[in-house]
């Protein structure tokens, strides 16, 4: 009896420690991530990346905005919705709309972009929508439960970045590379970051992480359309004084003259002469 | 520069400045607009920073110009017609620089999205010829045929190129530009309004005498 108590007893003690433990772990080291990779994307392992040569931009341009596809292995209580991401699109669309050297700006839905497609994707779409440059968007969420951690890792396409995280936290990486798909060069990129610290509860954890989620997106994007106007501006800058660089040609009917052809303004002149001489004559 | 006075004037109503300093001094800001190139981007008609809060553009639009050539016969036909023009009715050339300098930017931001740059004085140059020719063909004399056979062909050119689009693609140095007919329209559009406003034979209000 005493014996059955006590192996009764271990047992307990031993389903009391495991889901001690389990819950620990639960707790602990969950990390949820989800990301959409441009270095993947666009430079695939089996894939050499190819030199990129001198820009020719044809002014006006049309611009693509796309998401690059999601990374293999994201997993999370809540991911990026197609219609977050047309929002986000949309948005960054706006910043290129006001430019006088865009003609026409395409939104390209996600699933246009094949994993791992490359620049042999990027000409595809360039063919299907008649694009010279694309806006693409790259996204990196961390939110994890460890205290101390590394909570975000993002390779972008100039290095990368290393958030510290706090427990519960949501770190979040938006960053936009516009490129000119023909000459495979990257002409610019602005980055958005946001740092959503947490409150959740073990009661409320999904929910909370989940509207955390949405809240670390939506002020990354922010942080990004803010980083883009200046991005853009700078572009436009160096465009002008690095003509080495950049070759800008500028399609007819893009500017406008008012002009008057020569034969013309010497026709007004000798007509307007005479008149005036005859005007004189007695 | 002068400060213009008014002479004595050939019709009613129609006051000439004595010195043409108004277009003297828009010629002079034609010519520093286009050799500079940082006023030619701080003045030109480009229809996504006007849109983006640079409304000074449309009316500083003329006065860019996209090579020598184009600012030169410009300015050519400008200067003799402003001239002529402004030393027999200044306020009439005030009102048409007003109009044609205006009226082609406000035009071509409200029914041209596709043209996103604009510049040159061609539009006040053409409104200023076809001024004169009205005023000048309205006059007695034996002249007045030959100022209304030059009105004649402005007008002609002006509606065959607005008719067949105008396939005059000019260049200018290494960029390529459509000319605008619109702004040569608008110009002699302006010139005619102007025309009609100070003709000499309009009935104008009775002038009352100041109270004693």
């Amino acid at each position: 009896m005493t014996s059955s108590r006590s192996l009764l007893r271990l047992v307990s003690c031993a389903i009391v420690a495991c889901s001690a433990a389990a819950c620990a772990d639960f707790y602990a080291k969950r990390e949820y991530r989800h990301a959409g990779s441009m270095v993947e994307y666009l430079y695939p392992k089996e894939q050499k990346a190819e030199a990129p040569s001198i820009p020719h931009l044809s002014l006006p341009l049309r611009v693509g905005v796309a998401f690059v596809p999601e990374t293999k292995g994201s997993f999370g209580v809540s991911r990026l919705g197609e219609k977050d991401r047309m929002d986000l699109l949309a948005r960054i669309s706006a910043e290129f709309k006001g430019l006088s050297f865009v003609k026409e700006i395409e939104i390209i839905p996600s699933n246009y972009l094949t994993p791992g497609g490359g620049f042999a994707n990027l000409d595809q779409l360039r063919t299907m929508y008649g694009i010279d440059v694309i806006a693409l968007v790259s996204y990196d969420q961390v939110q994890h439960t460890d205290e101390g951690m590394a909570s975000l890792t993002y390779w972008t396409i100039v290095g990368a970045y290393v958030v510290k995280g706090e427990k519960n936290d949501t770190s979040t990486m938006v960053d936009a590379a516009v490129f000119d798909i023909k000459s495979r060069k990257m002409l610019f990129r602005a980055p958005g970051v946001s740092h959503v610290k947490g409150s959740a509860t073990p009661v409320n954890l999904t929910e909370q992480l989940r509207a955390d989620s949405m809240t670390g997106f939506r002020l990354a994007s922010d942080d990004l359309v803010v980083n883009l106007k200046g991005e853009l501006e700078r572009f436009q800058a160096k465009v002008k004084d690095m003509p080495q660089d950049y070759a800008v040609s500028r399609q007819p009917g893009y500017t406008g003259g008012g002009s008057l052809d020569g034969a013309f303004a010497l026709f007004l002149l000798a007509a307007g002469s005479l008149a005036l001489w005859a005007g004189r004559r007695p | 520069m002068g400060r213009a006075q008014a002479v004595a004037p050939r019709f009613p109503g129609r006051e000439g400045a004595r010195f043409p300093a108004l277009t003297l001094g828009l010629s002079c800001l034609a010519i520093a607009a286009t050799l500079s190139p940082r006023l030619s981007e701080l003045l030109i008609y480009d229809r996504g920073l006007i849109l983006s809060g640079e409304p000074w553009r449309i009316a500083t639009a003329p006065f860019v110009h996209l090579s020598a050539s184009h600012l030169f016969f410009d300015l050519l036909v400008f200067c003799l017609a402003g001239i002529l023009l402004e030393t027999a009715d200044r306020r009439g050339f005030l009102l048409l620089g007003i109009l044609s300098i205006l009226l082609p930017g406000l035009f071509f931001l409200a029914f041209c999205p596709g043209l996103l740059r604009y510049g040159g004085l061609s539009g006040p140059a053409v409104g200023a010829a076809a001024l004169l020719c009205l005023q000048r063909a309205g006059e007695p004399g034996r002249a007045r045929w030959a100022w209304a056979a030059v009105l004649a062909v402005i007008v002609v050119k002006t509606a065959v190129e607005s008719a067949t689009g105008a396939a005059f693609f000019a260049r200018s140095g290494n960029e390529p530009f459509r000319v605008l007919s619109s702004a040569h329209a608008i110009g002699m559009a302006a010139a005619l309004a102007v025309f009609l406003m100070r003709r000499p034979d309009r009935p104008r209000p009775p002038r009352t005498s100041p109270a004693p």
